[in-house]
């Protein structure tokens, strides 16, 4: 090891120990306004969301136990630090083990402090109920008696029905918050990509909940559309606060490289791919910031605030030249992208996005993609087919097109996903074909 | 008037004179137990004659039927002088000079005593018993021969002839018999009743005490109180059946032992048993030692604790204070306030609790349900090999069926009922029902939900297995209780259930709890308890106490078996 190397070493095992440091730290105050984790067990029992059949009277399935560790891999989340990869992770990092790191723990399983831990809580059991659904020894009580939503909300339950605070806790570790995120290292050392749309992974989760009438009633008609939209929102407005968090972004003259496009350096120089963008204002061999969500919002801000559409546009290309300007720069604007985030989060959840609307956005979508060619990069380009997904889900959800239609439409999408199925073998001129069958596919 | 009346006994030595003053507005005479001149010879009249102070003479006023003369002369009434003698019947007397400060002064003398008379009359009459042949002597004599002869020849006789006789009854007359029982000292105890009219079944040795080996011709099989090996050789003679056992005491036998006979050896164990592990014994108000219950600390074997604060492992998940919760518990029809008899109830005796059987108290909430399809299907509680079985017949059979509504299922097992499976669609379904199975096996045998609510779930390699229950299901075996006798006592008085959050506690009562109610043998304001109370003095995990010699065969009469059909 040269003593360069050494230097290197040692400045990422300082930033790793801050971050680790401020991370608890950062947990620990967050989960000290919490009660008691008290556990998975709490909640599976087999007479609450443990069932296999509802009790009679029962306004919801009880399978909600059922479904998370059958088939959501949240309930998998602490095994995979046990897998070959997390083990191989953890030794690059030089962490005796994934199971107890830290930076690991934050978001493979519910880390309550360990004073905030009940008899049954166990690590093991992964991103359990408690890790979204909030610390449950305070609204436990009246939630098994039956109290309405709003009155455990009150308690303490997070509101994971609405969508705002769904996108933020959601992005808390699929993005990664200021208490908690991965790093460019954390990616070197073999974790993979974190890709996320809150609307698709609501439903692939797969979602433990049945959105009828007696969810309507007592939570409100979700509108997938919308709830895309705010989710594109509140991930640039998170992104842009990692750019601006202090305590990141140390490694070097320019942020954390887990900020920007990972096609955009990883990909074989065999293979070149570079195509002008006028959404990045950028030059080849210019380094990318990963803009897949700007590229979402500004397609949904165009629809429902043309005016914030033009200025996101704007602040965004100053921000990818910024990145090859000045740190100051890259401050300054990412400041001002995170407000017009916040403010297309205000509209957004104001609007009510009706048929002309999602169909426009879907337009939007494939507009991007053909007429602009925005998704030149993979991160956008699998932004664009998850928003199609989310955009046609709505549509029939809402009845807005038809089984027949729908299923020519999901044939499309099909292929649209196929394009975009392996980041390393993308090729953008593949995707804008996909997306124009999809376009011909689609009644006007 | 105040007057001095002087009784005179006329003696050979000379007279003796008692003089008493006496009161009142004038004085009565005769044999009235007020009058102030009482004359009790049986002779006289209750009132004779009055005396009356009459300007300071005396004034004698004649009352009664006895003839009155003064000096002589008969009279009725009259004043009288100092000197004047009186005769009133038996009765003689004498007007004297009144002392100083009393107005008179009468002597009093009986002059013929009745004794005169009746010895006069009995002299004559013969009616003494020394008088005629039957004499006092004679008739104890007689007596005392016939109550020998009918309370003691006749018994003995009776006794006699029939030990003599093979089958030991009858061969005596009845009368003989009917005597014997005159020595019976009370009505035997039921059980022994069928053959209680041969006093020799027990009293094998004329004028001593039943001996345990009578009992044991029976009672071979009663357990012993200890091993005759752990303790001193004196004190292995020590019990004997009627120390406790008192026959003859009415339709029960009297287990008449009292605490003494127990703590004559437990009041210093060592003494009597050097390598014991019991501690001494008192009275249960002071000298009982805590109680140190039998369960299981490792989930596999039993074992006794020092302390009910010891945390058990039973291999069961059961908190107490979840079910019991005020709110109650979620259930079928909403929240549902479970009661301790809801699970607990008890065996026929009373004594103590049935074990709580999964299919009436838990599968009410506790659903054991693995799929929803075809209106529910559960798998049988207690059988994890059968849950498999269960599972795996259940989806083969959909696929095999076909019209399955499970949308993720493939076309193969949602096509019209009936339509026959080609061999690739075949080893699809099986394929699927495998995959189906498996899946609900994992539901069934959830750690957190299904068996895993309750249970300690295993998966190994050769599939789901139930760590099973280790709980000591007579915790106290030295002692009884009956939770019958105690129904007027709340459950949560003696167990602290509602407060207990998780099955390793112990939730027996401790001494204390029992002391609240039971005090020791004195006790005047408790319930009284003895040793008795609670222990048996024959333990069941030993050995009979009196085994049947070799070669010798039981006397217990056996029922003759019924024999159907005739010859």
């Amino acid at each position: 090891m040269s003593f360069g190397q050494r230097i290197v070493s040692w400045g990422i095992w300082a930033a790793l120990g801050i971050g680790l440091v401020l991370s608890t730290g950062g947990a620990m105050a967050q989960s000290a306004q919490d009660g008691i984790h008290l556990g998975v067990t709490t909640c599976a029992g087999s007479t609450c969301h443990g069932r296999v059949e509802r009790f009679a009277n029962s306004p919801i399935a009880q399978n909600e136990y059922l479904i998370w560790s059958q088939k959501d891999p949240h309930a998998k989340a602490f095994k995979a630090l046990e897998s070959e990869r997390g083990k191989r992770i953890a030794q690059n990092l030089g962490l005796p083990s994934a199971q107890s790191a830290e930076l690991c723990l934050g978001c493979h399983t519910d880390n309550a402090p360990a004073a905030k831990r009940s008899r049954q809580f166990q690590l093991a059991d992964g991103v359990g109920c408690e890790t979204c659904h909030g610390a449950a020894e305070k609204w436990l009580g009246i939630h098994v008696a039956g109290s309405p939503h709003n009155e455990n909300v009150a308690a303490g339950m997070y509101p994971t029905d609405q969508p705002v605070a769904r996108a933020k806790l959601c992005l808390s570790c699929h993005m990664g918050d200021n208490s908690k995120y991965p790093t460019h290292q954390l990616m070197g050392a073999g974790h993979p990509r974190i890709p996320f749309e809150l609307d698709t992974f609501t439903a692939i989760q797969p979602a433990h909940y049945n959105v009828n009438a007696d969810y309507v009633r007592r939570k409100g008609q979700p509108n997938g559309v919308q709830i895309w939209a705010i989710g594109q929102a509140v991930a640039l407005g998170n992104m842009m606060n990692g750019l601006l968090d202090a305590k990141r972004n140390r490694d070097g003259a320019i942020p954390d490289f887990v900020f920007f496009e990972c096609q955009s350096c990883h990909h074989p120089m065999t293979q070149p791919r570079w195509e002008a963008r006028a959404s990045t204002g950028l030059g080849p061999g210019q380094i990318l910031f990963n803009d897949a969500n700007a590229l979402m919002l500004r397609i949904a801000a165009q629809r429902v605030a043309p005016n914030l559409a033009q200025q996101l546009f704007d602040r965004t290309v100053a921000l990818h030249q910024g990145m090859n300007d000045s740190r100051q720069k890259v401050l300054e604007e990412a400041a001002k992208l995170r407000d017009i985030s916040n403010q297309l989060v205000q509209a957004f959840a104001e609007r009510r996005f009706n048929a002309e609307d999602i169909r426009a956005l879907m337009d939007g979508v494939i507009d991007a993609g053909v007429n602009r060619n925005d998704f030149t990069a993979y991160g956008g380009a699998e932004q664009a087919s998850m928003a199609l997904s989310a955009i046609l889900s709505t549509m029939r959800n809402l009845g807005q097109i038809d089984d027949g239609k729908f299923k020519t439409a999901q044939a499309a999408l099909n292929k649209v996903y196929a394009a975009v199925e392996k980041d390393d073998a993308f090729k953008p001129s593949t995707f804008v074909a996909a997306l124009k069958d999809f376009q011909a596919a689609m009644p006007k | 008037m105040q007057a001095q009346i002087t009784s005179i006994t006329r003696r050979a030595r000379g007279d003796l004179r008692k003089s008493s003053v006496v009161t009142g507005g004038y004085l009565r005479i005769g044999r009235n137990a007020h009058s102030e001149i009482l004359l009790s010879d049986l002779r006289m009249a209750m009132e004779e004659a009055e005396l009356h102070i009459e300007n300071g003479e005396l004034r004698l006023i004649r009352k009664g039927t006895n003839p009155l003369t003064v000096n002589g002369q008969g009279t009725n009434t009259g004043l009288l002088k100092v000197g004047d003698e009186l005769r009133l019947g038996p009765y003689r007397l004498v007007i004297e000079e009144p002392p100083e400060g009393v107005d008179a002064a009468i002597g009093v003398e009986l002059v013929t005593p009745l004794s005169e008379d009746v010895e006069r009359l009995t002299s004559t009459s013969r009616i003494g018993l020394a008088n005629t042949w039957f004499s006092r002597r004679g008739f104890a004599w007689s007596l005392a021969l016939v109550i020998a002869l009918l309370f003691l020849a006749f018994p003995l006789a009776g006794h006699f002839m029939s030990r003599a006789s093979q089958d030991g009854s009858g061969s005596a007359p009845a009368v003989l018999a009917a005597f014997h029982k005159t020595w019976s000292a009370g009505e035997v105890s039921n059980p022994h009743k069928f053959f209680s009219s041969n006093c020799a079944n027990c009293h094998e040795q004329s004028f001593k005490t039943v001996q345990d080996e009578a009992c044991a011709s029976c009672h071979n099989t009663v357990n012993h109180h200890f091993d005759p090996a752990t303790v001193t050789p004196a004190a292995a003679g020590q019990l004997s059946c009627t120390n406790c056992h008192k026959e003859h005491r009415g339709p029960v036998m009297a287990s008449g032992a009292t605490q003494g006979v127990c703590l004559d050896c437990h009041a210093d164990i060592k003494k009597v048993a050097p390598n014991t592990k019991l501690a001494n014994a008192g009275d249960f108000s002071s000298g009982h030692p805590p109680f140190h219950p039998i369960v299981s600390l490792d989930g596999k074997t039993l074992a006794r604790v020092d302390s009910m604060d010891a945390k058990q492992q039973s291999n069961l998940k059961f908190p107490h204070s979840t079910h019991l919760a005020q709110g109650g518990v979620r259930g079928q029809t909403g929240m549902v306030k479970l009661e301790c008899s809801n699970c607990h109830v008890p065996e026929r005796d009373g004594a103590l609790m049935k074990p709580v059987a999964f299919e009436q108290s838990c599968a009410n909430c506790h659903s054991l349900a693995f799929t929803a399809e075809g209106g529910g299907r559960a798998v049988p509680h207690g059988n994890p090999d059968l849950a498999k079985r269960t599972v795996e017949e259940f989806f083969s059979k959909v696929a095999l069926d076909g019209g399955s509504v499970d949308t993720t299922a493939p076309e193969t097992i949602r096509r019209r009922p009936g339509v026959p499976l080609t061999d690739p669609q075949r080893l699809e379904a099986a394929q699927w029902a495998k995959v189906k199975a498996a899946e609900a096996m994992e539901i069934v045998f959830d750690d957190k939900r299904g068996c895993g609510s309750c249970h300690t779930v295993q998966k190994t390699d050769a599939g789901y297995g139930i760590v099973p229950v280790k709980i000591s299901w007579v915790s106290m075996p030295e002692a009884h209780f009956n939770h019958a006798k105690h129904a007027a006592v709340t459950c949560t008085n003696c167990h602290n259930a509602p407060a207990s959050t998780s099955s390793a506690d112990i939730l027996l009562p401790q001494i204390a709890t029992c002391q609240n109610c039971h005090g020791g043998v004195g006790e005047t304001t408790k319930v009284a308890s003895s040793c008795m109370t609670c222990h048996d003095l024959h333990r069941k995990e030993l050995g009979p106490m009196r085994p049947l010699p070799a070669g010798k065969t039981s006397r217990m009469p056996q029922p003759v078996a019924i024999r159907s059909g005739t010859n």
